[in-house]
């Protein structure tokens, strides 16, 4: 490589000599930064940058003239052989000058061109792109002079986390939402909804596109906030002296029609950019309200207290926006009633095949109604899961609830529609919202009598609840996080309690025949054992509107248990045991049991045998004693199969302490 | 009578402060919070509140934790914090909610009479102000980034008024 002073002095040349021909500057410039990248020293490329920065700033009309190609040449800097990624982003003397040559271009560069390269730069930003560019950087390394910082050794724990992608891809989205934003405010028109609208288009794509894998998604959402509190519409005045053909009128009415533009695009990034960063973020909002109802304090770790924190922002976006968010949320629950008011019901349907059709259709009736909600909208809207997760929001910063009243229906409608649509595609997938809509039905069941939610639940079609059962059990199961499944098990149950005796148990047998999910069946054999054994308390059989006796008893957010009963008073299960239901778990008792002849078992079929006898150990007094012989005698037959010892160990105790309750 | 004269907020003791007392003087309301990057503009705010105060200028500070959670002391930490670090001497009210279902009704009347940036009415973030003249009116509104000292001519004129 020529030395670099040379080169310089060359550059210093070129914006003398070039300076009207664009074409032949942007190549010489592309030239140098190439060949200052490849073989440069990391010294050498700091001397660069330094006076390219100072050529900027004394020739304004250079920089003007070729704002196509600035940007996308100089974010070549930003590579791991010139920034140590383990560091903060002030001990990188590179991207300091980076973006100060940012800044010059955002003040000196010709804005809707400028503006231009910067949405296209940001809409192609990818975590996947970064990767491929640093993988064929670190190949091209091996010939490289080029001096590499990077340290695993030294990474701190602030960025244990963050690849080298990562890095770059965040680095490189601050500075071109900066640059976009300041553009914004430099491009002389009358219509400024239609750079607003092209740059906030550019935002979501990028958003979209990444925000499932970028590491600290806070990131993201505080660039977002930054924007939409900071943007201010570019002065029209010029535009108007130039163009002295419009009437005072058509003025004002442009200008009004140009504010309103700006607010419906604005309010929508702030929607849908909430709903978009949060996708892959498990809420906490239903985990928040069940340690209210259980009377524990509530608190939120490191990382989820910070989540919460920008969430507030937004929410205080929202109402500085003049969003009405309870209004809003109206809407999306009138709209999930809408998509579901349809259905028929059961008595109408001739048949148990007729009814399995329409079950599949429901599963997809959100779906089709948010492609259609896609193809149809044509103006800019608010989010309809941005103001669900707003909802919820509402309730992390104030303690109440936005709309207490609302209905169990509208709560499972809300819950169908809000999660349904990710079973089709992945796009629609969204943790928070998901934690917002469980939480809606928290409230929904604790706000109204049990009378009340028995009759509104028996009023839907049984496959509309089937539906909802399955989606919530299959969600639920695949749950990593321990606390949020086991607040959804409680919930889950609790629903189950309240609907029609005969749809829960119809439900339970379904899953418990057809899931794939040796474990799936074992939680739903854990809720049934409960259904079957513990009693309704007085009040709920009575059907008492009694509000505080009912909240209390669902703050202990417990089922009613034996001990519970008042005495003399006659109370039932919430799953009666019956002959017909005893063979029907009997017989799929013995095909799990079967399955210890199966070389391939797993662990977890095994844990389902061992349910299963926890099962009928908790029941024995309800039970047949023959079938529980049958039981007993199939496992002891059988169990010396088991090739897991501690496991077997405990079926064999469970068998024995089943026989000790049959004599 | 303006409507701005019929309200009447709390002070940081909780004791009623009617605006009815306010008639024929200058009133400049801002949104405070203490630990906000526009804080440093109470030491503005206070330079007008001296200069002018006896030609009829009324400044009052409406502390307020909705921005960032920029505001989160009691009513008497955040005047003791006031007169301490900027020596303000103005009213600084009982802390409110500007925006959503809680705002207070001062801020529900100053909106409705003068939209920010874009028309919306929402108060964007802390040290938003709103200039009212000697008849309740609600003169002009400026946005956080405003410095006071730049609204020292307007303020001069409306007394003058």
């Amino acid at each position: 490589m020529a030395n670099v002073n040379d080169i310089i002095a060359d550059l210093v040349n070129a914006f003398d000599e070039y300076s009207d021909d664009s074409v032949s500057l942007t190549a010489i410039l592309e030239m140098y930064i190439d060949q200052i990248n490849m073989d440069g020293e990391i010294d050498d490329k700091e001397q660069f940058l330094t006076a390219l920065l100072g050529l900027m700033k004394d020739h304004p009309d250079v920089v003007a003239r070729i704002s196509w190609d600035f940007p996308k040449e100089i974010l070549k800097f930003l590579t791991t052989a010139n920034v140590d990624v383990t560091k903060r982003l002030g001990y990188s003397v590179i991207i300091s000058l980076v973006m100060k040559c940012f800044n010059e271009i955002a003040f000196s560069a010709e804005p809707k061109e400028c503006l231009l390269t910067g949405c296209e730069l940001l809409s192609n930003l990818s975590l996947e792109n970064e990767n491929i560019e640093l993988e064929m950087e670190q190949g091209d390394h091996t010939n490289s002079k080029g001096q590499t910082h990077y340290s695993s050794a030294e990474i701190g724990k602030y960025h244990a986390e963050r690849t080298p992608a990562d890095f770059f891809v965040s680095v490189k989205m601050y500075i071109l939402f900066e640059l976009i934003g300041t553009t914004l405010q430099r491009i002389p028109t009358l219509n400024p909804s239609k750079y607003l609208g092209l740059a906030t288009s550019a935002m979501i794509r990028f958003i979209k596109a990444n925000c499932d894998g970028i590491n600290d998604v806070r990131i993201v959402m505080r660039r977002i906030f930054s924007f939409c509190r900071n943007y201010v519409p570019p002065d029209t005045s010029l535009c108007v002296i130039k163009d002295r053909s419009l009437t005072k009128e058509d003025l004002i009415r442009i200008e009004e029609r140009e504010l309103a533009s700006q607010r419906r695009i604005l309010r929508n990034l702030c929607t849908i950019g909430l709903e978009t960063c949060l996708k892959a973020i498990n809420g906490r909002t239903d985990v928040k309200y069940f340690y209210f109802l259980s009377n524990t304090e509530f608190t939120l770790a490191g990382f989820y207290k910070d989540i919460s924190e920008v969430n507030s922002r937004f929410f205080n976006l929202a109402l500085s926006f003049d969003i009405d968010i309870k209004k809003e949320f109206l809407e999306c629950v009138k709209t999930s009633h809408d998509i579901y008011k349809g259905l028929p019901k059961d008595s109408s349907i001739g048949s148990e095949e007729a009814k399995k059709l329409i079950q599949q259709t429901v599963y997809k009736l959100a779906y089709s109604y948010e492609l259609q909600r896609i193809a149809k909208h044509k103006n800019v809207q608010l989010d309809p899961l941005g103001i669900v997760i707003l909802s919820g929001v509402y309730y992390m910063e104030t303690d109440k609830h936005l709309y207490p009243q609302i209905t169990v229906k509208d709560a499972i409608y809300l819950y169908l529609r809000c999660t349904t649509p990710s079973l089709f595609s992945k796009f629609y997938e969204n943790f928070s919202v998901e934690s917002v809509v469980r939480y809606w039905l928290w409230v929904s069941i604790t706000n109204h009598s049990s009378a009340v939610l028995r009759k509104e639940l028996e009023e839907l079609p049984s496959y509309l609840l089937t539906t909802f059962l399955q989606t919530f059990l299959s969600k639920n199961c695949k749950q990593p996080n321990e606390e949020i499944r086991m607040v959804s098990f409680t919930l889950f149950t609790r629903i189950l309690c309240l609907i029609p005796e005969a749809v829960t148990f119809k439900f339970i047998l379904e899953t418990l025949t057809a899931s794939s999910y040796p474990h799936v069946k074992s939680s739903v054999l854990g809720i049934l054992k409960d259904l079957m054994s513990k009693r309704r308390s007085c009040q709920d059989l009575c059907a008492n509107d009694n509000d505080e006796a009912l909240s209390n008893s669902l703050a202990k957010l417990k089922i009613n248990s034996k001990k519970n009963e008042g005495a003399g008073v006659e109370s039932q299960v919430y799953v009666e045991v019956s002959e017909e239901r005893m063979n029907e778990i009997h017989h799929l008792a013995l095909r799990a049991i079967n399955s210890l002849e199966e070389e391939k078992t797993t662990r977890a079929n095994i844990i389902l045998i061992l349910n299963y006898l926890e099962f009928f150990n908790g029941l024995h007094s309800e039970w047949d004693k023959s079938l529980l012989q049958s039981i007993h005698d199939e496992i002891e037959d059988k169990v010396e199969n088991c090739s897991d010892e501690d496991l077997k160990k405990q079926i064999k105790d469970a068998n024995v302490k089943l026989y000790g309750l049959i004599q | 009578m303006s409507e701005f004269y019929k309200l009447t907020p709390k002070d940081k003791k909780g004791e009623d402060y009617p605006f009815s007392q306010l008639k024929g003087k200058v009133v400049l309301i801002v949104n405070v919070a203490s630990k906000c990057g526009f804080t440093p503009q109470y030491k503005e705010l206070e330079a007008l509140y001296e200069k002018y105060n006896d030609k009829g200028l009324v400044i009052i500070g409406f502390p307020c934790n909705q921005f960032g959670h920029q505001e989160p002391g009691t009513d008497e930490e955040i005047g003791q914090f006031c007169q301490l670090n900027y020596g303000v001497t103005f009213p600084i009210m009982k802390k409110i909610d500007v925006n959503g279902k809680n705002e207070d009704p001062v801020y529900g009347f100053l909106k409705s009479q003068k939209s920010g940036i874009l028309g919306f009415k929402g108060i964007k973030w802390n040290f938003e102000k709103f200039l009212v003249d000697k008849n309740g009116k609600v003169y002009e509104r400026y946005a956080s980034l405003t410095k006071p000292s730049s609204i020292d001519e307007t303020i001069a004129t409306l007394l003058k008024e």
